[in-house]
């Protein structure tokens, strides 16, 4: 499950990291460390609903944005701009790591000196609105090849279709500032907490 | 005393650095540069004389077999790859006996293995490493896309590779024929061609390449050319100029 959920390379690089750290900057070192041990928390959650809140989707994804910062040394800002009454909204858990890991990539490329990415999450009447841009400057052509060998893009768009057949959409399309813009839109659904349970697990509710 | 000249090649700043400190100590070492792209490493390994490079597998802009192949492997200096995680890529290295290091390593698992790479270095045995840097080139398979993903407005929908009979070019696009639903893709049908395992799909004309698993029936006409007959009951002429491609699979 692990696997399925984190990419092998982010998780050996980022030790690597930590390894070089702990000589030169212990500080950054832990903090790394604390922020890795969050995004493994939340990878190796088992029996998890298929759905988690947009909070803690959000929570995880910033957690695997400070260690991507820590490794490309300042060159990387993140910009997170969260509707609030979206917070109890339900969102696959894992859809937003996979998409911002590809703008890293994708806006750090080139030599360029430094990345930018945006997570926006809105909301537009029945719908949830999740965009992820980067200021890259290379052709989307990349990406176009990871939809085509089902990975990056391409499993998130496979995931999508299984657990909303025909009630979503994904879009890609590049900017015309530069970078490259990916839209997801969702059916809204909210979070209910089972408070008689005593679980914390999030099961879906019919719209509000 | 023996001096050699490495040079540390990952797109990581933080892991470079913790190289360079971690052969601090090695007395026969002296570090000629650091490169952050496979780009920048090919333009130093052609700008300087380098003795060892340590190699990121999986950078930004490429592989480090790209940086080996583009290079060329008797111009190469011994390598040792350094690896995050590519199973792949491990066992070709097993094979071929090119020295490898998985992260997390820490400095007595990098020296070691500097250390081992300097002996051999010394042992004159270049032709051996270029020889074993080739076999690990031979050994990498291609990977061939699963689907094609074709842009229809907004949406991207996906094209099964399995599902298409036979590719027709059309101006600058592409017509993918598939059973009765077709697609169109904005690309030259030689682009197209490249994109596709050629153990499954033949370029039999100018414009057109079939799926070889949809071939029923392949009869000879006038002046080498051949009428295909598709399991759909289409029928396909080949181009003159295809004459032998055609008569390979007549013989397979």
């Amino acid at each position: 499950m692990l696997r399925t959920r984190l990419n092998p390379h982010f998780l050996f690089n980022s030790l690597q990291n930590i390894s070089t750290l702990t000589r030169q900057n212990p500080d950054a070192a832990s903090q790394m460390l604390a922020r890795l041990g969050d995004v493994l928390r939340a990878a190796l959650r088992k029996g998890a609903p298929a759905q988690t809140t947009l909070t803690s989707e959000i929570a995880l994804t910033r957690a695997y944005v400070e260690v991507e910062q820590i490794r490309f040394d300042g060159r990387l800002s993140a910009l997170f701009e969260i509707d609030h009454e979206l917070e109890n909204a339900l969102i696959p858990g894992f859809l937003l790591q996979p998409l911002v890991e590809n703008a890293i990539t994708h806006g750090l490329r080139g030599g360029q000196a430094s990345g930018a990415i945006w997570v926006r999450a809105a909301r537009q009447s029945d719908e949830l609105i999740v965009t992820v841009r980067d200021n890259g400057s290379g052709p989307p052509a990349e990406r176009l090849a990871d939809l085509e060998m089902g990975i990056g893009l391409g499993s998130t768009c496979e995931r999508l279709e299984r657990m909303f057949p025909g009630r979503h959409s994904v879009s890609m399309r590049k900017l015309p500032e530069g970078g490259t813009e990916i839209r997801i839109a969702l059916p809204l659904q909210w979070a209910q907490i089972l408070i008689a349970s005593q679980t914390h697990e999030f099961v879906p509710s019919a719209h509000r | 005393m023996n001096l050699f000249r490495v040079l540390i090649v990952d797109d990581e700043p933080l892991i470079r650095a913790g190289i360079r400190e971690g052969l601090a100590g090695m007395a026969q070492i002296e570090i000629v540069g650091e490169s952050g792209t496979g780009a920048e490493a090919m333009s130093q390994l052609s700008s300087q004389s380098v003795d060892l490079v340590l190699l990121d597998v999986q950078m930004q802009d490429c592989t480090g077999l790209d940086v080996v192949e583009r290079i060329g492997p008797d111009r190469m200096p011994a390598v040792i790859f350094v690896t995050a995680y590519d199973e792949y890529a491990v066992k070709a290295f097993e094979l071929n006996a090119v020295d490898y290091l998985l992260k997390p390593f820490d400095d007595i698992r990098l020296r070691r293995s500097v250390e081992r790479a300097c002996q051999r270095i010394a042992a004159h045995r270049q032709s051996d490493l270029a020889a074993q840097l080739q076999a690990l080139l031979n050994s990498r398979s291609r990977k061939w896309p699963d689907r094609i993903v074709v842009k229809d407005g907004e949406r991207f929908d996906f094209v099964a590779v399995d599902s298409i009979d036979w590719i027709e070019s059309a101006n600058n696009y592409v017509q993918l024929h598939c059973g009765s639903h077709q697609h169109l893709l904005n690309e030259s049908l030689t682009n197209l061609e490249g994109r596709l395992n050629p153990a499954r799909f033949l370029r039999i004309h100018r414009g057109r390449i079939v799926n070889l698993t949809r071939i029923d029936a392949i009869h000879p006409l006038l002046g080498g050319t051949y009428e295909l007959e598709l399991r759909s009951g289409t029928r396909l002429t080949s181009g003159r100029q295809y004459k032998n491609q055609i008569q390979a699979l007549l013989r397979s």
